[in-house]
């Protein structure tokens, strides 16, 4: 019962994501709750499964939302679980909220730079889809989402305890 | 060691799982399972993005007080104007159709519109997308522009699926509209024209301006119909900044996009 809950409150956060949140965007940003949830149980959740099916699940509805590739934000989500975890078991503690806070700032650049390898690598596949260029537009986009993140992460933060 | 393998198993096969994912997305099967997916997801969806409508105002009005009063004195008179317009216009049109009549001319075809709903948003901010809830069953094509009430120019159809479609807007990187300025009346300046870009925070950036161009802040955008996608004469937006750097072969401006903010999930597909 509590994982249907749990992941019933993942599939919440993605429709907040693609509706709501649209509402709430700063110079045409808006802010990555699946990422900063994702983010958050990689940190508190020690269990590498949970961590990964999160990772799946939300990147799944992610992919059927999305104008990219089916599967982009999938593989995204699942290597960034994979390595956030590894990370945080080998070299991260994880105790400070700081550190935290750091992680969704570098993770959200992070982020951007695996989905556009990932899009560019299957691009060569599919040449007439959608394809990003990595230019200063890009960045500063890039930028201001990892600093709006950052300020979710703050008001989200009071769900550690469905977490931990 | 022996979980450290089991990691990299379970991701491998994770991984696996997901590139399998991405190579059927290239084949129609992906498809059918997003149709599925969005007649489910329709309802709440549309439930959540009129809750967000109500606080974004709110929200939004935080950062920009100082510029909606503005707006709103601006609009009062512009209002004013157009009220007197749309009863110039119809007297114009009624003397049309006598003219028409009377040389044996045949009316010009008005547009065929199709009525659709706006679903959802890309999730991401790395692209401009919204699905809408017609597809091909509708008739819908690839590349057919959509548009918002009042003929302000949305995007268009980038791809189509059986009962829903993606809409790339005109603020993506990778969408380019042929535009021009267009001038109230009794105004003497030369209308300039120009290439449409998608840019950073959901703006427009016009680029191949001639230099000579006489362009001000304020300057009403529109469509030129001259790339073959989009019709002529829908609103793109009204010029924001404007950059005229010596060095620079052409004019560039920023612009402020007519469709932001998307207040109604009401849309339109412009069949050709």
């Amino acid at each position: 019962m509590k994982k249907i809950i749990f992941f019933l409150f993942l599939a919440a956060a993605v429709f907040l994501q693609t509706s709501l949140l649209h509402g709430f965007e700063l110079f045409g940003i808006v802010p990555n709750i699946s990422l900063v949830l994702l983010f958050m149980i990689s940190f508190w959740i020690q269990d590498l499964k949970i961590v990964l099916s999160s990772a799946l699940f939300m990147g799944l509805l992610l992919d059927f939302f999305s104008g990219f590739s089916f599967g982009i934000f999938t593989l995204t989500f699942i290597l960034l679980a994979f390595f956030l975890n590894l990370l945080l078991g080998a070299l991260i503690a994880r105790e400070s909220i700081l550190v935290l806070f750091f992680m969704v700032i570098i993770g959200t650049f992070a982020y951007y730079l695996l989905t556009l390898t990932l899009t560019n690598i299957f691009n060569l596949f599919n040449p007439a889809y959608y394809s990003i260029k990595l230019d200063t537009a890009l960045l500063k986009s890039v930028f201001i989402e990892s600093l709006y993140n950052s300020v979710l992460l703050f008001l989200l933060l009071p769900l550690k305890r469905f977490f931990i | 060691m022996k979980n450290n393998k089991n990691k990299v198993k379970i991701t491998g096969l994770l991984l696996f799982a997901g590139s399998l994912l991405v190579f059927f997305g290239i084949f129609p099967v992906a498809n059918k399972l997003q149709g599925m997916f969005f007649n489910v997801v329709n309802i709440p969806e549309k439930a959540l993005f009129s809750v967000g409508d109500i606080f974004s105002g709110s929200f939004k009005l935080v950062f920009t007080l100082k510029d909606v009063l503005n707006e709103n004195a601006q609009l009062r008179s512009d209002n004013r104007d157009l009220t007197k317009k749309l009863i110039d216009n119809e007297k114009i049109k009624e003397e049309n159709a006598q003219l028409r009549e009377q040389l044996g001319l045949k009316a010009n075809d008005a547009q065929k519109l199709l009525e659709a709903k706006i679903i959802s948003f890309e999730p991401s901010n790395l692209s401009e997308f919204l699905i809408i809830n017609k597809g091909l069953s509708d008739s819908v094509k690839k590349d057919m522009p959509v548009i918002l009430p009042g003929g302000i120019l949305l995007g268009k159809v980038f791809e189509v699926y059986e009962d829903h479609s993606k809409v790339m807007l005109i603020t993506d990187k990778n969408n380019k509209v042929n535009v021009r300025s267009f001038f109230k009346d009794n105004i003497d300046r030369t209308p300039y024209s120009g290439v449409l870009n998608g840019y950073f925070g959901k703006s427009l950036f016009m680029d191949l301006i001639e230099k000579q161009s006489l362009i001000f802040k304020d300057d009403l955008i529109v469509s030129s119909g001259l790339d073959g996608v989009y019709p002529e004469d829908l609103i793109i937006g009204k010029v924001d900044i404007i950059k005229d750097d010596d060095n620079a072969v052409f004019k560039q401006v920023y612009i402020k996009p007519a469709f932001l903010p998307i207040k109604s999930t009401l849309v339109f597909v412009i069949e050709k």
